[in-house]
C-alpha cells in the first residue's frame, strides 16, 4: 500500500496565518479516502532527504524570521530541494515561503535576500509608506475559482520561466498591477493566499495530491470523490464577501 | 473650553442610547475627540489618584473589572471605560460621562487600552501606572505582527517619567523584556506552579527569541501561548523574579480556580469564579497593579469571591430551565484556553460557534486553523456554526474530526445568529447548557439578540450601573 509522505518545512517559524491548515487538509483528504499519509517537520538546522517526501509545504512567516529562514534554506537545504523538485516532488509555498522560492526578495530597508530560484520571479517591498496588499482575493485557475486572504507588503513579478498560477478577479495578487496571482513552474507552486488556502479550495488540494501520489508511485484512481459541500459553501461565501469588499473599497493599512 | 461641549456630548450619548443606536457608549467621546481633544487631558487632571492604563492582547476587560472592584473596595472612586470601548474615544467617553463632582482627590482613572492605541494613550494621559498583560498574535490584518507592537510599546515606555510604574507579566518574554526600557518601578507577576503547565508549546504559540541576543528561549515550563518559564541558553537572560507570585492553581473547570498568591511576604488564598489559567493571569495583573499603587493586598478574598464575569467571558444566563454560557474566542491563544476549560467539563456538550470577519474581529479568518479544536473531539453532542463565516467554522470543525464517528453530531451552519441561537436553544434538553463561542462582533450582536429576546440587560445599562 502506498504511503504519501509530506514534509512540513519550518512549522514553528513559518506559520503566521494558520498556514498549518494546509497540511491538516492534505492529511485529512488522504485519510478520508483510506490513503495512508505521514507528516514530518523539517526545522531550522535539519537536512532534507530529496527522496524522503512526495510533497513539501512551507507557509508564511513574520518579517523577522525571513532572514534566518532564507539563510537556513540556502546553506542547508537548497541542493536537496532542487534535487527533489527535479524528481517531481510537489512543493507548495504560501506568502513568505513563496517569496523565498524566487530569485530574491528586496525588503523595504536593508539588503536583498537571495532566494532559492525554484520559481523564476523576484519580490520587492516598496517600503512601509506604501499600502500593504490586504483583503479577500478571488482568482481564476483552470476555469475554477480560487479564494483566500492575502496580506503582504512585497510585490512579486514573474519571469518567463514561471507561469502565473491564477488570474485575479478581486484583490491584489502578485503585485496589484498585472492581475496575476501566484506562480507555478514544474511541480513547484507558490501563492499569497491564506485562509487557510487548501481547505477552501478542495479542487486545488486534489490537484496537488494527484501529482504527489503519482510521485509516490500510487496507482491512479485513489482520489475518489469526497463530499465537499461545506468546502464549496465556504468558497462561495468567500467569493461573495470579496465582492462586497470590492464595492466598499479595500482596507488600506500601513505598518 | 467651548461652552456646553461637555453637556452636549453627554446628551448626545444619552439620546443615542434612547434611540437604540447601539450603546451610544463612545459617542460622547467621539464628539469631544473631534471638537476639542485637549479636553481629555483637562478632565484627566481632575483624577487625584492618577491614571492606570491596562493593555495586552487578551484579558484587558476582565483585568480592569477585577481591578475596579478592588480599587472600589479600597475606598477609591473609579472612573472606568467599563464597556470595553478601548480606543481614545472610549476613554474620552468615560471621562465625559463622569459627573464633575465625582472627579477629585479620591478619583482614579482605570482605562483598558487597545494595543495599537497604547502609545497615544500614554502620551496624552501621563499614566501613573501601566499594566501590560500579554502579547499574542491577533488580527494580523489590523495590528501587524507582534514584533511591531513590542517595538512601539518599548518606545513609549522609555518616555515614562521615573514616578510612573509598570506591572508586567513576567511569564511573557515579550512583555517582561519591556522592563528594561522603564526608569520607574516595575512589578512583575507570574505563575510558579508547573502542574498548571502543558507538555509543550501549542501551535498557536508565537515564536519567541531572546530580546538581547536573538537565540530561541529554552522553556522549563509552558503554560499557554508562549507564556512560561524561559531562559536564553546563550546570554542567560531569563524570566525576572516575581513580585506577585501565584504559587498554586487548582482549576475547577468553568466554575473557576482556587489560587494561592504571595506578595510582599503576605499570602492570599482566593477563589475566583472565572475559568482557566488565563483568568488567573488577569487576577495577577490586577493584584500587581494594586501593589504598584502601594495599596494593601489584605482582605481581598471577599472581594474576589463576589466577582461577576463580564458579558462574554464565561457569564451564565438562565433562560427558563436552560442556560447559556458565552465564551469570547477572538484569537488562537485565547480560544485554546476556552477549549481547555470546556474539555475539563464533564459530559457531552452543546455548542454554538459564531465566526465573524468584521474589522474588529480581524477580516482574515485563517486564525481558526491555529486553534486546537481537536481538543473537544468526541465531546460534542450538538453543534451549530454561525456568523458571516459559518461555513469556514464548520469546515474547520470537520477537519478537527467533530463529525466523525457513530455518536458524532451532524454538521449545521446557520449564518444568521438569532436563528442559530434559537435553534440551538430549541434543541437543548431541560437542565442543559449551551456554550456559545463568538468572535468579538458576534458577541456584541449576540448581546443585542439576547436583550431583544429579554434574556439579559443591555450592556450599556450594566456600564452605567
Amino acid at each position: 500500500m502506498t504511503t504519501l509522505r509530506i514534509g512540513h518545512l519550518y512549522p514553528r517559524h513559518m506559520n503566521l496565518y494558520g498556514d498549518r491548515g494546509n497540511v491538516v487538509c492534505l492529511v485529512n483528504r488522504c485519510r478520508w479516502r483510506g490513503i495512508s499519509v505521514t507528516v514530518e517537520a523539517i526545522g531550522l538546522g535539519d537536512a532534507i532527504d530529496p527522496d524522503g517526501y512526495d510533497l513539501i509545504f512551507v507557509g508564511g512567516g513574520p518579517d523577522r524570521e525571513q532572514g534566518r529562514v532564507a539563510d537556513d534554506l540556502l546553506s542547508l537545504k537548497a541542493d536537496a530541494l532542487r534535487a527533489a523538485v527535479e524528481r517531481q516532488v510537489v512543493l507548495l509555498a504560501v506568502c513568505g515561503g513563496y517569496q523565498l522560492l524566487g530569485r530574491y526578495y528586496r525588503p523595504g530597508d536593508g539588503a536583498d535576500l537571495p532566494g532559492l530560484g525554484l520559481l523564476d520571479l523576484y519580490t520587492e517591498h516598496p517600503g512601509h509608506r506604501v499600502h500593504r496588499c490586504i483583503g479577500n482575493l478571488t482568482a481564476t485557475w483552470n476555469g475554477a475559482t480560487l479564494v483566500g486572504f492575502e496580506n503582504h507588503g512585497g510585490r512579486t513579478h514573474l519571469g518567463a520561466a514561471a507561469t502565473p498560477l491564477a488570474t485575479v478577479a478581486q484583490g491584489w495578487g502578485n503585485n496589484g498591477v498585472d492581475h496575476t496571482e501566484g506562480a507555478t513552474q514544474g511541480t513547484v507552486y507558490g501563492t499569497y493566499l491564506h485562509g487557510s488556502f487548501l481547505p477552501k479550495n478542495p479542487a486545488f488540494a486534489d490537484h496537488l495530491l494527484a501529482q504527489a501520489l503519482a510521485h509516490a508511485g500510487a496507482a491512479p484512481g485513489l482520489l475518489t470523490p469526497l463530499d465537499d459541500s461545506i468546502e464549496l459553501r465556504a468558497l462561495a461565501t468567500a467569493v461573495r464577501l470579496a465582492g462586497e469588499q470590492q464595492s466598499t473599497g479595500f482596507l488600506s493599512w500601513k505598518i | 473650553m467651548k461652552p456646553g461641549l461637555l453637556q452636549f456630548a453627554r446628551l448626545a450619548g444619552r439620546a443615542a442610547r434612547r434611540a437604540g443606536v447601539g450603546g451610544g457608549t463612545s459617542l460622547p467621546g467621539l464628539i469631544v475627540e473631534r471638537s476639542e481633544p485637549a479636553l481629555i487631558q483637562r478632565l484627566a487632571a481632575g483624577l487625584g489618584q492618577g491614571v492606570v492604563l491596562v493593555s495586552g492582547t487578551n484579558g484587558k476587560t476582565t483585568t480592569c473589572r477585577i481591578l475596579a472592584d478592588l480599587l472600589t473596595a479600597a475606598g477609591l472612586h473609579v472612573v472606568h471605560n467599563r464597556t470595553g470601548s478601548n480606543l481614545m474615544r472610549g476613554i474620552a467617553a468615560a471621562l465625559v460621562n463622569t459627573p464633575q463632582g465625582e472627579l477629585g482627590p479620591n478619583a482614579i482613572g482605570l482605562f483598558e487600552v487597545d494595543e495599537a492605541t497604547l502609545p497615544e494613550a500614554v502620551a496624552r494621559l501621563s499614566p501613573r501606572l501601566v499594566v501590560l498583560l500579554n502579547l499574542f498574535r491577533d488580527q494580523l490584518d489590523r495590528y501587524g505582527e507582534v514584533d511591531a507592537i513590542v517595538g512601539r510599546w518599548r518606545a513609549i515606555i522609555a518616555t515614562l517619567p521615573v514616578q510612573s510604574s509598570l506591572a508586567l507579566n513576567a511569564d511573557d518574554p515579550m512583555v517582561a523584556g519591556l522592563g528594561s526600557a522603564a526608569s520607574g518601578t516595575t512589578v512583575y507577576f507570574g505563575v510558579n506552579d508547573p502542574s498548571a503547565g502543558q507538555p509543550e508549546l501549542e501551535h498557536a504559540a508565537d515564536f519567541v527569541e531572546c530580546l538581547a541576543c536573538g537565540t530561541p528561549y529554552d522553556y522549563t515550563v509552558t503554560y499557554f501561548g508562549h507564556l512560561g518559564h524561559y531562559r536564553c541558553p546563550t546570554c542567560g537572560w531569563q524570566r525576572p523574579p516575581l513580585d506577585v507570585e501565584c504559587t498554586t492553581v487548582r482549576s475547577s473547570g468553568l466554575a473557576g480556580s482556587q489560587v494561592t498568591v504571595q506578595a510582599d511576604g503576605a499570602t492570599v488564598e482566593a477563589g475566583i469564579p472565572l475559568p482557566g489559567l488565563y483568568n488567573v493571569y488577569n487576577l495577577l495583573g490586577a493584584l500587581a497593579a494594586l501593589r504598584a499603587l502601594q495599596l494593601p493586598l489584605g482582605g481581598l478574598a471577599g472581594t474576589l469571591h463576589t466577582l461577576q464575569p463580564v458579558f462574554g467571558r464565561a457569564d451564565r444566563v438562565q433562560v427558563g430551565d436552560k442556560a447559556i454560557v458565552t465564551l469570547l474566542t477572538k484569537n488562537p491563544v485565547g480560544a485554546n484556553q476556552v477549549l481547555r476549560a470546556l474539555a475539563a467539563e464533564p459530559g457531552q456538550k452543546a455548542l454554538l460557534l459564531a465566526l465573524n470577519d468584521g474589522v474588529a474581529d480581524g477580516q482574515d479568518v485563517s486564525w481558526i486553523w491555529d486553534v486546537d479544536y481537536e481538543l473537544l473531539r468526541g465531546q460534542i453532542a450538538r453543534v451549530i456554526t454561525s456568523g458571516r463565516r459559518a461555513a469556514d467554522m464548520a469546515l474547520r470543525l470537520k477537519h478537527a474530526h467533530w463529525f466523525e464517528g457513530d455518536e458524532a453530531p451532524s454538521l449545521e451552519a446557520l449564518p444568521d445568529l438569532q436563528h442559530a441561537l434559537q435553534t440551538s436553544l430549541y434543541q437543548l434538553l431541560p437542565g442543559q447548557t449551551l456554550y456559545v463561542l463568538p468572535t468579538y462582533t458576534a458577541m456584541l450582536y449576540l448581546r443585542d439578540i439576547m436583550t431583544r429576546l429579554d434574556m439579559t440587560r443591555p450592556y450599556w445599562q450594566e456600564a452605567l450601573r
